[in-house]
């Protein structure tokens, strides 16, 4: 059990490598191609496995965004922005070490929290009760609907895609089959891969295939000699932006991209205040990347300890967790795994600070090199190749490659016009929101 | 060369032969967390034993897991199948949500254990709960599987106690029921799996047992309250039923399930009751047992 436990926080942690510096590709990218993969694992190991992913990310998406100017993730838009002209001046490796440290304070400030938090929420069973969860995922859907980047209206028209996507199969409160066209195969749904792959990866990484066609590439942003700064005048804006970054992450549907630039913009002001704000501003990029971090950790709570995912990523990981037989009642997971989460949390720390300080200079250089154009074509290929193989696994190719087509239709007709965001998101939450607001109506009507 | 390669190929070509033959797929009937599930489990970790190669298929109910037989008729295949399942399909044939798992003479490889209906709650002292229970304006959650028949098995427990103003909550599933007791959304639940209620500090007080045969001392019997209900003796029952299979491998493999899994001994122990060839009944005997439950139904005029 322990080494499986390590072994998947490990995949998780270079997996995290991979999100944190390759532009353009998150989480939820990389979960769906490894979607078989996590099928396989035990739900405390996807849990790890997610820990990982998303700490070492957090720790190594400043790389690209100070060395090249491009963000690893969107969380690390606040230090592309300031990170080349500090690079520029000679202190790029020193905010790389500031963010780095900063990291380190945000976890420790946030298992902190977490420890005053959690007796006093898991000594109340109300807040299990399906009042409080239906409060929650409406959270969730409202945070998803206001960090939509498009239009009202275009959101909610996603959302509507989505939802009707997810009431596809046979529907157990309604008793009665809906949109299966007298298909046995769509009885369960549309297959969560297929979904995810058509409406959102395929086409995203269609969009990154043209862009490396065209030619765009990462340029290593050129420098002074490097310089060094001292790290104690940072302590408190660290622990300042740790608190605020994660009580933030906390918000649902925005989570820790909000708290990189919450956090970011509450220093930069500070700056702008006391007269010390120019572009290259070290408070603010340790400020956003220490928030961030921190509200990576927040966001996990809602997750591990109720089973409500508030943001997207998080649902792709709730939604694998359940098919692997997952029971988050009473906090039940949270209980059993919790020595384990704990210990994935500590590793993938140590192996981010490890990536992100001593070998950012290496992993620059590495993506100063790497062939953007096979990259992509390279994953491309495989996520296609887990379609097949996951419809062949469980003898409903036939099934699989219909819906991923009907997907991949929906998805690229809604590309650049509506943020495909809320509509995985509808999709992939349909059932719990159903439910929730069934067992509600139940009660009390 | 030319030689080795053929041998390599003809090898590998046997070994995967082989492999193939003692293959199993077994869709899930149910989703996870009921006893159901763990039966399953417990199944698939002894044929493993036995040296089958065991795939899980991601179904989450008995309709899908039947729908993914139908489209993999060919395929050797063994899942849980609980005779009330069956008996709704009896009455709704054909139906949105009649699942057609056969339970046959033919495809019973063992009946896994009968565990009869009881009303838990939170409510650590038996007497209380009844009281409360007893005097109405109840909300009692009930799991949907089997296929609506448990909303007949609830409403038929309660219809001879005369209680008021119960309402009956559907839930999706075994570990959305016990959280929905345990954080107060209901006031009872009507469940067989009394361990698991148990796990979750609740407390079954009353059971659809006969007298004498219920499970935990605190329980009372229907039959001491009402001794001419109809409803007393009812149960869940389920079977590990298969297609394509080697019978006897396989029902070897589900008597040492039944015998030796520390979840089925839990489940013994704590609410089910070891019926069929895991308790040394032939086949045939195994079968007539069955027919009775069936015809046992017959009796309730279920309006379905």
């Amino acid at each position: 059990m322990e080494i499986d436990i390590l072994l998947s926080t490990l995949y998780g942690a270079v997996s995290g490598l991979a999100v944190g510096i390759i532009p353009g590709i998150a989480p939820p990218h990389l979960m769906s191609i490894m979607f078989m993969a996590l099928f396989f694992m035990s739900p405390t190991e996807v849990a790890c496995f997610y820990i990982g992913i998303l700490t070492v990310s957090q720790y190594v998406d400043a790389i690209p965004a100070i060395y090249f100017g491009v963000p690893g993730e969107t969380s690390a838009v606040p230090a592309s922005y300031e990170g080349p002209k500090l690079k520029a001046q000679g202190y790029g490796r020193q905010a790389i070490r500031l963010t780095a440290i900063g990291r380190v304070v945000a976890c420790a400030v946030s298992v902190a929290l977490i420890s005053i938090v959690l007796p006093f929420i898991l000594s109340n069973t109300w807040f299990f009760s399906n009042n409080t969860q239906m409060v929650l995922l409406g959270l969730a859907v409202v945070g998803i609907y206001f960090s939509s980047s498009s239009n009202h209206w275009r959101t909610v028209l996603g959302m509507t895609i989505g939802f009707t996507l997810g009431l596809v199969g046979y529907n157990y409160n309604f008793e009665q089959r809906i949109l299966t066209f007298g298909n046995p195969g769509l009885i369960d749904g549309i297959p969560i891969i297929c979904a995810i792959m058509g409406l959102y990866v395929i086409p995203m990484m269609l969009e990154e295939l043209k862009k490396a066609f065209k030619g765009t590439s990462l340029k290593l942003v050129e420098g002074e000699e490097e310089k060094s700064t001292p790290i104690l005048p940072h302590l408190p804006n660290m622990f300042q932006s740790s608190v605020l970054g994660w009580i933030t992450g906390l918000v649902p549907g925005m989570s820790y991209v909000l708290s990189s630039t919450f956090t970011y913009n509450w220093r930069k002001k500070k700056e702008i205040k006391a007269g010390r704000y120019q572009l290259g501003n070290m408070p603010s990029i340790v400020a956003a990347e220490t928030g961030n971090t921190a509200g990576a950790v927040s966001t996990l709570i809602p997750l591990m300890v109720f089973g409500i995912p508030i943001t997207w990523s998080e649902s792709i990981v709730y939604n694998i967790m359940v098919m692997n037989n997952v029971n988050f009642g009473q906090a039940k997971f949270f209980y059993e795994s919790f020595d384990y989460l704990v210990m994935a949390f500590v590793i993938a720390n140590i192996i981010g600070l490890v990536a992100c300080w001593p070998l950012s200079k290496h992993i620059a250089s590495i993506l100063n090199k790497i062939n953007f154009k096979a990259l992509w074509i390279a994953i491309l290929s495989i996520s296609l190749g887990v379609i097949v193989y996951s419809g062949s696994y469980y003898s409903q190719l036939d099934v699989y490659l219909a819906t991923f087509a009907v997907c991949l239709v929906i998805g690229m007709l809604i590309r650049g016009r509506i943020d495909p965001m809320p509509v995985v998101f509808a999709f992939l939450m349909q059932d719990s929101i159903e439910l929730s607001v069934w067992y509600f109506t139940q009660i009390y009507f | 060369m030319t030689r080795f390669i053929s041998i390599l190929v003809a090898t590998m070509f046997v070994a995967m032969t082989a492999q193939a033959a003692d293959k199993i797929y077994m869709p899930w009937s149910s989703k996870p967390g009921g006893s159901k599930q763990a039966q399953l489990q417990a199944f698939k970790n002894s044929l493993e034993k036995f040296g089958f190669e065991v795939e899980t298929v991601n179904t989450t109910s008995c309709l899908t897991a039947d729908a993914w037989l139908k489209d993999n008729a060919d395929k050797p295949a063994v899942t849980n199948m609980s005779v009330e399942d069956a008996i709704y399909n009896i009455v709704n044939p054909g139906t949105d949500n009649s699942c057609e798992i056969p339970l046959t003479k033919e495809s019973l490889i063992a009946t896994a254990s009968t565990a009869y209906m009881n009303i838990c709650s939170m409510e650590p002292d038996a007497e209380k709960a009844l009281a409360k229970f007893r005097a109405g304006g109840n909300t009692v959650g009930i799991t949907f599987t089997p296929f609506g028949v448990n909303k007949y098995l609830a409403s038929g427990f309660m219809k001879y106690l005369d209680i008021p103003d119960t309402k009956i909550i559907t839930y999706r599933s075994g570990s959305k029921i016990i959280q929905a007791m345990v954080a107060g959304d209901v006031d009872f639940v009507h469940m067989s799996s009394a361990h698991l209620i148990s796990k979750a500090g609740g407390t079954c007080f009353l059971s659809a047992a006969p007298e004498g045969k219920t499970k935990q001392p605190q329980m009372i019997s229907l039959e001491t309250l009402t001794p001419d209900n109809p409803w007393i003796g009812k149960s869940h029952t389920f079977n590990f039923v298969g297609q394509n299979i080697d019978m006897e491998r396989v029902r070897e493999a589900a008597i040492d399930a039944i015998n030796n899994d520390p979840t089925m001994l839990m489940q013994f122990d704590m609410n089910a009751t070891k019926v069929g060839v895991g308790a040394g009944w032939t086949p045939e005997q195994q079968w007539e047992w069955i027919q009775e439950k069936y015809a046992g139904y017959g009796n309730l005029e279920l309006e379905m």
